[in-house]
């Protein structure tokens, strides 16, 4: 039988996995997605809890929907930055982004 | 939804209506920035004034989402009139580079950003709910990538850009973890249930793991050590009028939120969370202070120097219901004001094509911009807190909100700390008013001024005149003088206006 | 007394007092603000409108700090002395400017900044003990304390003195910043600045926090003697002499220290003569260096020599403030030094006699310095015009009144012989 526990270390493993591929990835996409798993991560918590918790209003997955909404807009800007990005040296690489020391 | 919560709401609604209608404008003006420039600066100073209906209205709870009340309500206006300087500092700064390569369009979307940037950050003051924090916080982000990306024909702010947006993200990722675990624990998204779960007793694992996982988020945010990385890069390489923007109001919305969190709950003051704070709060001044010692650009100093001031802010916030509110707001007040002096008297010399960031660039600076040299000089000595300037009152404000051996601890390390910190500013106060080199040759040609005023050739007439950023570096001066001398009718203000805190 | 309020939520006034103390260094202040001001009449050559600027700004803050009754008033007045005198050594110094003016600063700013913590800590304490939020001087005199409060208090206002006056091993900034300063702001920082550290001392330190100072007595007594033997052997081994005088300011307000922290009447009294004399002595030497450099171009005492008989007057007016230094009967300083040690003779008898071998140190480097400078054959190019009318007048108003305080002391004692009995200081003994 699987349990909402199940579905707890689902995310967690999700969002370390997310975590880290925001952090080692090389590539300006990869690491794009890596913040992406780790907000789609918190969207299986919040929508896991809907279904197995007590809580009688179903906010979680109401919460869910607001933040697929806000993510799409951040891919959308994300993109464009990508995009010109490319336009100028045409490639996605981090490391070409002398920046991003951290 | 009643027609009063529509009146305590109404800021919202005319900064989010008028935002649609700034980027309409835009779209039909053509090329020129200017109509989108004054439909913005309407469209802020009816949302001023809207601050006014919604007062009437206070202190109304919108559902659960949202509680409009006094220092709301200050926040919020402190928001909008602060974005409505960085936009009169921004015209000239962006007017000349919104034409070249970007296809013909006018640059008027970048108000429409800087507006929606604001609703964000007036959403988030006001936030009861996760949900607002949510969406106020990624509101603002989200604006943020694109104004900071927004000169397209400079590659590193599209880097910095997108390094705050995949930095931004992750930490959004993190709040929100935090805020699904927080869900599990209470069954509730309002704040305040947390914070009581937080202050019954022993709280559960869940709990304590969810206030980690949001500091992560909200430390991002502000800037605050260990999560302040990104500062000298974003506030280098963005433009400078939305450096300024991210100084003040994307960290005072925060700072707000975390004291409409933290003070009414009495949780700031409450078991183990005031030690996190007061160590965040201590490596934050250190750092800060440390790191700007060795910056030689004085935007990069600014951002150390930002990191600084959230480090004494989060002081104020640790000192409990009553005192917290007050003492930030003011203290907020006195920032917002010497940062934006500063950013707007950078900008106001950025305009062409040179940046005007290198530390060497600005001496001699007093003789041949004596004003803008003053109101840089005076918004640099108020950051560092001496008298008859509004941070002195500020730091005096942060000492006397101290109370019990723990916080004089942090107010003698903030008197440390201020002491470094006085050295940096005062460098560069004392480069402007230092003589310009005689040989100005091959350095001196790359900033037209300097250029300009040695060789004794005329410099260009646009450079010269008295622009909309001149008269923000004034508005800003005024500003600091006068809570430098007569702070009284502010602080009765704050204090009425904050007095559920 | 004036007082107005001005953040009454805080309980922050703007009250100003003058009593015979503050009275003395009023008159001082706007002796040696005129002073300045002439002194540093031909010798700016650039932004000459900003300079007067920022020394009447310097003045402000002086005035407000020998008048401030409310303590907010006095840290205010206090910080604000502080930015217009960087300026006026960072803008108009001379070549080692910047490193002067920063580190003058800085050290400023760490003790100021520690009063304005004490100083708040203190409205603090009082308010939770009594209620009363104030930071009134008399609403706040006779708070009591817990020993270790009051001493940490003590201290941080002690810190924002010791700086400023400067006590022995917190005068890093002063040689540095005396020699780098322009005539004017020397003129200001050795003449007034110092000053406002004794007084302060007098005026909050003694009577706010009495049982801390009474434990804290000796270890500043022994302070200021390490300053008068240190000062003086510096200044003996000094080649410029704008940096001599600079460290006999050490030596000379050491004494200073050790006068207040007696804690009898006649140290205190000792005290507040030995500043007068000192801010009019010192100051009119200040003056009479800076000039001494715009004629000659130089300062090296080797490369001096012989102005005796090149100029006349500027030679007789360094003679008698020579003789100032000394400690000469019948100046100001002779009084000041010899009230100080007659009032820490009983209490401390070693740190007397250690401090009395000061003396003698200050006569030898005196006499070198005079002899080095004024007398010997004028060197190579050296070419110096004699002062004119105006400097004569100038420097003889100056010392008129040096010999005015050395000859008709008890006039000033008469105007202070209120304060010691407020203070409860009873003459002779300790307290």
């Amino acid at each position: 039988m699987i349990g909402l526990d199940h579905y707890l270390v689902l995310a967690a493993a999700l969002f370390c996995i997310g975590f880290v591929g925001a952090v080692v990835k090389r590539n300006a996409i990869a690491v794009l997605m890596g913040v992406e798993l780790m907000l789609n991560a918190v969207n299986l918590n919040l929508v896991a809890f809907d279904r197995f918790g007590v809580h009688v209003v179903p906010l979680g997955q109401s919460f869910a929907v607001f933040i697929i909404a806000v993510a799409a807009a951040e891919v959308a800007v994300a993109l464009a930055i990508i995009l010109t990005l490319y336009r100028r040296r045409s490639n996605t690489r981090v490391d070409d982004l002398d920046m991003l020391k951290w | 939804m009643s027609s009063a919560d529509f009146l305590a709401l109404s800021p919202l609604v005319l900064a989010a209506g008028g935002s649609i209608i700034v980027l309409l404008v835009s779209a039909f003006a053509g090329k020129r920035p200017a109509p989108s420039f004054a439909a913005a600066l309407v469209v802020l100073a009816l949302a001023l004034a809207a601050i006014g209906l919604a007062w009437s209205e206070a202190p109304r709870a919108v559902g659960s989402l949202v509680k409009i009340d006094g220092f709301t309500l200050f926040a919020q206006a402190l928001i909008f009139a602060t974005a409505f300087l960085v936009a009169l500092a921004s015209y000239r700064y962006m007017a000349p580079r919104s034409g070249e390569e970007s296809g013909g369009d006018s640059g008027g979307e970048y108000y429409f950003l800087l507006l929606l940037a604001s609703l964000g950050a007036s959403i988030l003051a006001a936030a009861t709910s996760f949900v607002t924090l949510f969406l106020g916080l990624e509101l603002l982000s989200v604006s943020l990538f694109s104004l900071i990306a927004f000169r397209r024909e400079k590659t590193i702010g599209a880097q910095a850009g997108f390094m705050y947006l995949i930095l931004a993200g992750a930490s959004s990722a993190f709040l929100l973890f935090g805020m699904a675990l927080a869900f599990m624990a209470t069954g509730s998204l309002k704040t305040a249930d947390l914070a009581a779960a937080l202050v019954s007793g022993t709280p559960d694992i869940l709990v304590l793991a969810s206030l980690g996982l949001m500091t992560v988020g909200i430390g991002f945010k502000l800037a605050a050590v260990p999560f302040h990385l990104w500062t000298p890069e974003v506030y280098d390489a963005a433009p400078t009028p939305v450096t300024a923007f991210i100084a003040t109001v994307s960290k005072g919305a925060m700072a707000v939120f975390l004291v409409r969190f933290f003070a009414p709950s009495g949780l700031a003051s409450a078991g183990a969370y005031p030690w996190i704070f007061a160590a965040v709060a201590a490596l934050s001044m250190f750092a800060g202070n440390l790191l700007a010692l060795r910056e030689r650009r004085i935007k990069r100093i600014l951002a150390y120097s930002s990191i600084a001031h959230i480090g004494y802010i989060l002081i104020a916030i640790i000192a409990g219901p009553g005192r917290a509110a007050p003492t930030v707001a003011f203290y907020l007040v006195a920032y917002f004001a010497a940062s934006l002096g500063a950013f707007a008297a950078i900008s106001a010399l950025s305009q062409g094509d040179a940046e005007h960031d290198g530390l060497d660039s600005y001496r001699g600076l007093a003789s041949r911009r004596p004003g803008l040299a003053a109101g840089l000089a005076l918004a640099m000595l108020s950051l560092a807190g001496l008298p008859l300037t509004a941070g002195f009152m500020g730091k005096f404000l942060i000492f006397a909100a101290g109370e019990g051996a723990f916080l004089w601890v942090l107010a003698v390390l903030l008197a440390v700390n201020s002491t470094i910190s006085i050295y940096y500013y005062l460098r560069v106060v004392s480069i402007m008013y230092s003589p310009a080199p005689e040989a100005e040759t091959a350095a001196g040609e790359a900033f037209g001024e300097a250029a300009g005023a040695t060789s004794g050739t005329p410099r260009p007439r646009s450079a010269r005149a008295f622009g909309p950023a001149a008269a923000v570096v004034i508005v800003a001066a005024v500003v600091v003088i006068a809570l430098g001398i007569f702070p009284g009718p502010l602080i009765d203000l704050i204090r009425s206006l904050t007095s559920g805190y | 007394m004036e007082s107005h309020a001005w953040i009454p939520s805080l309980g922050v006034s703007f009250t100003l007092g003058l009593d015979g103390l503050s009275l003395l260094f009023v008159i001082l202040t706007a002796l040696m603000g005129a002073a300045a001001v002439l002194a540093s009449w031909k010798s700016l050559g650039r932004k000459v409108a900003l300079f007067h600027a920022a020394l009447a700004l310097v003045m402000a803050g002086i005035y407000g700090v020998f008048l401030s009754v409310d303590l907010f008033l006095f840290a205010f007045m206090w910080e604000l002395m502080l930015i217009p005198m960087y300026f006026l050594v960072d803008v108009w110094g001379g070549p080692g400017r910047h490193k002067a003016s920063v580190k003058f600063f800085l050290f400023s700013q760490a003790g100021g900044i520690l009063m304005f913590v004490a100083v708040v800590a203190l409205y603090v304490l009082h308010g939770r003990a009594t209620g009363v939020y104030s930071f009134d001087y008399r609403v706040l005199l006779g708070t009591a304390f817990d020993p270790a409060a009051g001493m940490l208090l003590m201290l941080g206002f002690f810190a924002a003195f010791a700086v400023k006056l400067p006590v022995f091993p917190l005068h890093a900034w002063l040689p540095d910043t005396y020699t780098e300063a322009p005539i004017g702001g020397s003129v200001l920082l050795a003449a007034l600045l110092s000053k406002t550290a004794g007084y302060g001392m007098i005026r909050f330190l003694l009577p706010l926090f009495p049982d801390a100072v009474r434990a804290f007595a000796p270890i500043a007594v022994w302070l200021g003697v390490a300053g008068i033997v240190y000062g003086g052997f510096m200044a003996f081994a000094q080649k410029d002499l704008k940096r001599l005088v600079s460290y006999t300011s050490v030596s000379h307000l050491g004494f200073v220290l050790v006068g207040i922290f007696t804690l009898t009447a006649q140290g205190l009294d000792g005290a507040v003569i030995q500043m007068l004399s000192h801010g009019l002595g010192t100051g009119a030497l200040f003056v009479l260096v800076g000039w001494l450099e715009e004629r000659s171009g130089t300062r090296d005492l080797d490369r001096l020599g012989g102005l005796w008989s090149m100029a006349p007057r500027l030679g007789a007016f360094g003679l008698v403030l020579t003789l100032g230094l000394v400690g000469l009967p019948g100046l100001g300083n002779f009084i000041g030094e010899f009230l100080v040690l007659s009032g820490s003779f009983h209490a401390y008898l070693a740190a007397t006699i250690v401090a009395g071998f000061g003396l003698v140190v200050a006569m030898v480097y005196a006499l070198r310095m005079f002899q080095l400078s004024f007398h010997g054959s004028p060197s190579g190019a050296l070419a110096v015009r004699d002062l004119d009318a105006p400097q004569v007048l100038l420097l003889g108003v100056l010392v008129a009144a040096l010999v005015y305080l050395g000859l008709f002391p008890q006039e000033v004692l008469k105007l202070l012989a209120a304060l010691g009995a407020s203070l409860g200081l009873t003459p002779g003994v300790m307290p």
